[in-house]
């Protein structure tokens, strides 16, 4: 599923962009998963085919899909998740909601070290 | 001779199960009606119900006019009414394709939701009912084939006879459905393949219902409107392979009638005149589910989508 908060200050695009960027670099969109076309996203978001087009050109921008007009978009294979990466952020994660932080804080705490950590 | 009283008792009987589809889902309806629903997925359901209704009365309509203009026209032969189920059922999958349906307003600040699965003509067709349809469209274009093949010309040309002879014998009968009918007939066949899948893409294509927590309701009305839209195209295909193996199977029996025809040549006959009526009789089978499904579309994605709430909660996923 993708979400689209148009009282958000970031662009819609955007949003698309950096929700499929995270379902695919987490492995949540398998390698040659079939995205919806354009014209089924925008609509079913109710926003203009152009900001699916410019979210979908990114991507394929960034090497994370590809577009065939016979097999339409998909996911390209060598995007999968760093598995220790995502283990690390996962003991993280459950270390962080114990604690009762919120995603906010806990993404926060990382980019507070992010720079010290050589 | 028996022919326009049996058509006339066949139309009866359509009419009569319409009828009664319309009782059974006026019973049907009443309090469980979207008890489990929303008003989004209310306006969607009804706006489909209502355009399916439209769809099925212009079938009718076509459908009549298909047999007016065949006892208004002799000349043509009953060209108008053979051709009548397909083009019928065409014309209201058509209606139902180009129909628009509403478009559910979504506020301004109101969190937006997509799922990220591609929906297809097909996506909400069980393989079952899919294999069903291509096993139905599939014999009867062969079995218009075959009759036009085997089939010989009448007295004026057309080939719309079938002819039995050797040295000794000459045995002929008519109506055959040879090229005559055939040709049309394969072109119709197409015409109402064409219109269903666009009726498909159309509940495909439909922008879905708006919202977070919508995902099963609006599977719901897809997967029952897709079942309505199956139904008219296997009553419609049945009704045109019946008629078609009916009139068959009477010409090869009425030519076979003859001492120097093989035995087995009749019983072709016969067995095409019993899988003819087979047919009619599940394209009224048929006919009824797709109006029992149409009248009840509101009832029946309530009672899903409670069904799939109960079995969410029972398993926790």
């Amino acid at each position: 599923m993708i979400t689209l908060d148009l009282s958000d200050p970031t662009p819609p695009y955007e949003q698309i962009r950096g929700q499929l960027v995270g379902l695919i670099r987490s492995g949540v969109l398998d390698v040659g998963h079939k995205l919806p076309s354009i014209r089924q996203l925008a609509s079913d978001l109710r926003i203009a085919p152009g900001t699916v087009a410019r979210a979908y050109k990114e991507l394929e921008g960034a090497g994370l899909i590809e577009s065939s007009r016979a097999a339409g978009t998909r996911v390209r294979p060598g995007q999968q998740p760093d598995t220790a990466l995502r283990d690390a952020a996962q003991q993280y994660a459950t270390r962080a909601r114990t604690n009762g932080a919120s995603l906010s804080d806990a993404l926060s705490a990382v980019r507070a070290v992010w720079e010290h950590v050589s | 001779m028996m022919a326009g009283p049996a058509l006339m008792a066949y139309a009866g009987l359509i009419v009569l199960a319409v009828v009664v589809a319309w009782l059974v889902a006026r019973r049907a309806r009443g309090a469980r009606a979207f008890r489990h629903g929303s008003e989004v997925l209310s306006t969607a359901v009804r706006s489909a119900k209502r355009r399916f209704i439209v769809a099925a009365g212009f079938t009718a309509v076509i459908l009549l006019a298909g047999f007016v203009t065949t006892i208004a026209l002799p000349s043509a032969l009953g060209l108008p009414l053979a051709v009548a189920p397909s083009v019928a059922g065409a014309a209201g999958l058509l209606l139902y394709a180009i129909t628009p349906p509403p478009v559910s307003s979504v506020a301004e600040r109101d969190v937006r939701v997509a799922s990220l699965a591609p929906r297809r003509a097909w996506s909400f067709v069980s393989r079952r009912a899919l294999t069903g349809l291509a096993v139905l469209l599939v014999a009867t274009c062969v079995l218009l084939i075959l009759t036009g093949i085997t089939s010989s010309p009448d007295d004026a040309g057309r080939s719309r006879a079938i002819t039995f002879a050797d040295d000794a014998f000459m045995s002929s009968a008519t109506p055959y459905p040879g090229w005559f009918y055939a040709v049309p007939l394969l072109v119709a066949l197409v015409c109402l393949a064409v219109a269903a899948l666009l009726a498909l893409r159309r509940i495909a294509i439909t922008p879905s219902l708006p919202g977070p927590g919508l995902e099963r309701q609006d599977r719901a009305w897809r997967v029952a409107s897709t079942r309505v839209v199956v139904d008219l195209v296997v009553a419609s295909l049945t009704l045109q392979l019946g008629g078609v193996a009916v009139f068959a199977g009477n010409a090869i029996h009425n030519a076979a009638f003859n001492p120097g025809v093989p035995l087995v040549t009749q019983m072709v006959g016969d067995a095409l005149f019993i899988i003819g009526i087979a047919a009619l009789v599940a394209s009224v089978v048929w006919f009824t589910l797709a109006a029992l499904r149409a009248f009840g579309l509101p009832h029946t994605v309530a009672s899903d989508v409670a069904t799939q709430s109960t079995t969410h909660e029972a398993t926790g996923r």
